[in-house]
């Protein structure tokens, strides 16, 4: 019984506590590396599900948009070239705007609005910047409202000074083919000029701004890491309208009167009763379809995934 | 028969061994139970995610497929376009038609197939033979790229209509 007593209390060996670690260590090292390796393609599916997650809600949002684009919904698209190097200082981005209920350029004609022809309604932009990657949207204001700070007597003696107005969009615009930017921002209330009797009353009035500028206001990052984005819009006479940051470009689309004037109907001869009418005509420029592409890069994994993504319009189909 | 000295000696080398602590053996069992244990917590974590990722994945399938269903010729990067493949028919031919697309998109694959006959023209000019306006049955499907399963099936039916006279 001693020698059984006196060796229990030594433990282990040496070659047992050797072997012991020795396996102690491969085991660590083999899961140490295994948690990274999990780690690591956790966060490439969690970035890979965000991706996806993201992509549905951009397209669930545009197919919105799209299908109820109608023919009274004009819309501007401008492009802004830059270096293509996708860093702070690229300064390419384009530009998309859905104005519904403005069928016309014409529609800031106080005739026409009286005829209860035109209302504009919401406007909806989507914004991509080069220079921070960032896909922007925006939904404008259903009404605006403020406070006129500054004495403002617009005719008789009556001070609109220290008043409270609201106001909702109204079919003030001309839409400018050129600079939409301008002509949108029309609609302020007050006016913005410098005279001796009204001191730039619009400045006594911070929230006294253009429909354009509300827009602009209200844009929020949708979607960031975004590498690359571009759109082609693809008209009904079969033009097709790129939209991404290799060319300074601005293409306005106007709505299109639903008078008879230009016929949707495909069995009217008058359709087609002249070609060059009809490639002119607001309806053969009312897009068919847009096409939405971008590419979402995930800052920690560096992993990239393109998306593709193409909206039908209130139309047919083009021909095959 | 044993005595009672034998038997106190007998319990007191139970008790040193027990004292002795675990064998090798058990020690090396106990680490096998732990890796395997710690390997399956992995494992489920690995096919959870796969699981939230094989759901989100159908679901943008399923938008590939309507996306190709309405637009055969959607945006492609250079290397997706040059294995793009799209034979259209002619919008003013007679008899069944049929059009094929091929290639990848959004990591899928994808075929779309879509056929027009006859009776699916809906306004000819018996003049000219022009063709105004005529539906199409489509249909796309989209696979894994990976594994080839079926991410995704959808049919449709188009009317095309022609582009200026």
């Amino acid at each position: 019984m001693k020698p059984s007593l006196a060796a229990s209390p030594s433990g282990f060996t040496l070659v047992e506590v050797m072997v012991s670690m020795t396996l102690c260590v491969i085991l660590a090292m083999a899961g140490t590396t295994a948690y990274f390796k999990v780690l690591r393609l956790v966060n490439r599916a969690e970035a890979r599900i965000a991706m996806h997650a993201s992509a549905q809600v951009l397209y669930g949002t545009l197919h919105r948009q799209c299908c109820v684009a109608d023919q009274h919904c004009a819309m501007v698209l401008e492009s802004v070239a830059g270096d293509g190097t996708g860093s702070s200082s690229d300064a390419g981005s384009w530009t998309l705007i859905f104005m519904h209920g403005k069928e016309s350029n014409e529609d800031w004609q106080w005739g026409l609005q009286s005829q209860g022809m035109n209302e504009d309604l919401v406007w909806e932009k989507w914004k991509w910047t080069a220079g921070n990657q960032t896909l922007w949207n925006a939904t404008s204001s259903t009404q605006r409202g403020g406070n006129m700070s500054v004495s403002f007597i617009p005719s008789g003696t009556v001070d609109f000074g220290n008043s409270n107005f609201l106001y909702l969009p109204t079919p003030r615009r001309s839409l400018s083919a050129t600079m939409p930017e301008y002509t949108l921002n029309d609609n302020i209330l007050f006016p913005a000029t410098t005279s001796a009797t009204y001191p730039m009353v619009s400045l006594g009035c911070p929230n006294d701004y253009g429909d354009m500028q509300d827009l602009d206001n209200r844009l929020a990052a949708a979607l960031t890491h975004v590498t690359a984005c571009s759109l082609e819009v693809v008209e009904m006479n079969g033009t097709k309208l790129d939209v991404n940051d290799t060319a300074t470009t601005t293409t306005v689309l106007q709505g299109a009167w639903m008078d008879g004037r230009y016929s949707a109907n495909v069995t009217d001869p008058q359709y087609f009763a002249n070609a060059v009418n009809f490639a002119k005509s607001d309806l053969a420029q009312r897009p068919r379809l847009i096409r939405f592409q971008y590419t979402v890069t995930d800052a920690a994994t560096q992993l990239s995934q393109t998306f593709s993504f193409s909206f039908p319009m209130p139309a047919m189909s083009g021909p095959p | 028969m044993r005595t009672v000295a034998e038997g106190m000696g007998s319990d007191r080398d139970h008790v040193t061994a027990i004292r002795g602590g675990f064998t090798f053996i058990e020690t090396l069992a106990c680490l096998l139970v732990l890796v395997f244990g710690l390997s399956a917590v992995l494992g489920l974590v690995m096919w959870g995610e796969h699981l939230a990722g094989d759901a989100q994945a159908r679901s943008t399938a399923m938008l590939t497929a309507v996306t190709v269903a309405v637009d055969p010729t959607p945006l492609q990067t250079p290397v997706t376009q040059s294995a793009w493949t799209y034979t259209p028919y002619p919008m003013d031919a007679s008899g069944t038609q049929a059009s094929t697309a091929t290639g990848f998109l959004n990591g899928y694959y994808i075929v779309r197939t879509e056929n027009s006959a006859d009776i699916d023209v809906v306004a000819r000019d018996p003049g000219t033979n022009y063709v105004y306006a005529r539906s199409a049955n489509v249909r796309v499907d989209v696979y894994d790229s990976m594994s080839g399963t079926v991410q995704a099936s959808y049919s449709t039916r188009l009317v095309r209509q022609r582009t200026g006279p």
